[in-house]
């Protein structure tokens, strides 16, 4: 979804207006409720600032990363290869369904309770449920990359007898490719999301502790400082990371 | 394009100065009347709230207000939300919370000090009983280690030469789940208030499994800070311009200390009246818990310097921001002119 925010800027004043508006109108909330209610623009920068300053932001920022991406590293590879035999067989993927759907459909939550129980408070915890909870999503969409394939391609590939090299390469390997980047782009925010929530239940450490802690102290600049943040962290990945890999892969495609 | 970013920015400024006035509006609304037709006063679980049931029950502030409502809170945002928008006129809360809330910029003061402490380990171990048998232990605490008890029982055990973070665990866990937990034996010490504690002590027994108030954390402090068995725990706070209504304010404390004086001189009939205004805190459970709750309200200018003194100790170990970043300034303290 912000990819496409990043992508889309056709007109780049209008995108800054854009964010003038939202500063705007926070400013404004923030004269009309109490400090204790909305923090404004300035406390909150200053709030970022002041974590900067006392190496509170890096450090638990570092925690968090490392367990979100282990999270999604772990979720992404064992969906995708899940993702690989359902689409490669439609009995395997009607298999696979059931566990799917339940994990898909009971709130998150509810893992986090239930690992908390398993696993005991810390990163484990934190780990199985961003990793559980980004399996279904890379298994949907790499299934369904496979299954998209043009039944006549592969009709064609069939018949004219391509090897198997060629085959997996030219043929799987882009139409599982193009499930996976649409799967990942999600994975990538949902899974930050994922990875707070558990700390914010279930860790002594880690940006989710430290939105606990913040809530408790009454602390709201801190809050709105940390959900600013997370909001740039998501657009950095996706500019970092995430538009290189599409852009690479898009060139290789063709 | 121009002319559209003006227009947008002028449409907005008319709604900047719009949300901007009608704040100011609301705030000079607020006059004080000579008999208020309501009088609400925010609670939460705990001992401190005990006395505001037969206040209500016996409809004590007659003189002042046409009746007297209760209404509960459970999380801290619920507490900054009711004191911004004056809901209420008093609230029943930790004293922590309401320092707080007065350095952050919101309009309250601290009128008593109703409960001074009513911390205990519990413990299905029998071999617990004393500050050091915690060592190697996990120990679940409400708020974890941030909060109000966790605070208060990580100084008890620095003074004591004990490592919070290294020579035992503290869980994150409330309350109610590290009660049910006491009693399933998932867990074997627990800190907990009032009534809380008789609460998971009824409970346990129950499945044949003996918990204790295995340490007493008021003597603890005493012991270790070499002050008296005392912990400001919880008390009332007067809302906004509620605090210049002398009248109002010195009537409810007279009140609030009566009913809590009956409620400690009669356990067995306060237990009902408790339950009918606060089902969760069941009849039982209130009964047994007197003993140790140290219910015994002091009015803020009486206990101010009680109050300072155990903050200052308390800020040896504790982070400035679990009151808010600093000591209270004296405007914490109602002085009744």
């Amino acid at each position: 979804m912000t990819a496409s925010i990043i992508q889309g800027i056709s007109d780049r004043r209008y995108y800054i207006l854009g964010i003038m508006l939202i500063l705007a109108g926070w400013q404004a909330l923030a004269w009309a409720s109490h400090p204790l209610i909305v923090a404004s623009p300035g406390s909150t920068f200053g709030s970022i600032f002041e974590m900067l300053t006392s190496g509170e932001l890096t450090k638990n920022l570092l925690i968090t990363l490392q367990r979100q991406l282990t999270g999604l590293a772990l979720g992404v590879l064992t969906g995708t290869v899940l993702g690989i035999f359902g689409g490669l067989r439609k009995s395997l993927d009607s298999m696979f369904q059931p566990g799917i759907n339940a994990i898909l459909a009971t709130p998150s939550v509810i893992f986090v309770v239930i690992a908390m129980v398993w696993f005991g408070q810390g990163s484990t915890q934190v780990i199985f449920v961003t990793a559980l909870l980004v399996m279904p999503i890379m298994y949907l969409n790499s299934a369904k990359g496979i299954q998209s394939i043009d039944s006549n391609l592969l009709q064609m590939v069939q018949v004219y007898r391509v090897p198997n090299r060629i085959k997996v390469l030219k043929v799987y390997l882009p139409g599982l490719l193009y499930g996976f980047m649409a799967g990942f782009s999600l994975s990538v925010a949902s899974s930050l999301r994922i990875t707070i929530m558990a700390e914010l239940l279930g860790a002594q450490n880690g940006i989710g502790n430290a939105i606990f802690i913040a809530r408790g102290y009454l602390e709201t600049s801190k809050l709105f400082a940390w959900a600013l943040l997370l909001v740039l962290m998501v657009m950095l990945i996706e500019a970092i990371v995430f538009n290189p890999l599409q852009r690479f892969i898009s060139r290789w495609q063709e | 394009m121009r002319r559209e970013i003006k227009q947008l920015l002028a449409a907005l400024m008319i709604m900047v100065m719009a949300v901007g006035l009608s704040g100011c509006a609301q705030k000079t609304a607020q006059q004080t009347t000579p008999k208020l037709p309501e009088l609400k006063i925010a609670a939460s679980q705990g001992a401190g709230s005990y006395p505001l049931a037969p206040l209500v029950e016996n409809n004590s502030l007659q003189s002042i207000a046409d009746k007297t409502t209760i209404e509960s809170w459970v999380t801290s945002e619920q507490l900054s939300a009711m004191v911004t928008s004056n809901q209420v006129h008093f609230i029943m809360a930790p004293v922590t919370n309401a320092i707080m809330l007065h350095n952050k910029g919101a309009d309250v003061k601290l009128a008593n000090v109703a409960v001074w402490g009513m911390l205990y380990i519990l413990s299905a171990d029998d071999s617990v009983t004393s500050l050091a048998d915690l060592k190697g232990k996990q120990v679940a605490v409400t708020g974890g280690s941030s909060g109000y008890h966790g605070t208060v029982f990580r100084h008890i055990l620095i003074k004591n030469n004990i490592d919070p973070d290294k020579d035992l665990t503290i869980l994150n866990m409330d309350m109610a789940e590290s009660s049910s937990k006491l009693a399933t034996g998932e867990i074997k010490l627990a800190l907990s208030n009032e009534p809380n504690s008789s609460v998971a002590i009824a409970n346990s027994a129950k499945g044949n499994v003996t918990v204790k108030r295995a340490i007493d954390l008021q003597a603890e402090w005493g012991k270790a800070t070499g002050s008296s068995a005392r912990i400001p725990q919880a008390g009332l706070i007067v809302v906004g311009a509620n605090a210049k209504n002398t009248a109002l304010v010195n009537e409810v404390l007279k009140q609030f200390d009566t009913n809590a004086k009956w409620i400690n001189e009669n356990p067995a009939a306060a237990g009902p009246v408790v339950e009918k205004y606060f089902p969760k805190m069941r009849a039982s459970a209130v009964q047994q818990s007197l003993p140790f709750a140290r219910l015994e309200p002091v009015s803020s200018p009486q206990c101010k310097e009680e109050v300072n003194a155990f903050l200052a100790e308390y800020l040896k170990t504790a982070p400035p921001a679990s009151i808010g970043g600093k000591m209270p300034d004296d405007s914490f303290y109602y002085s009744g002119n």
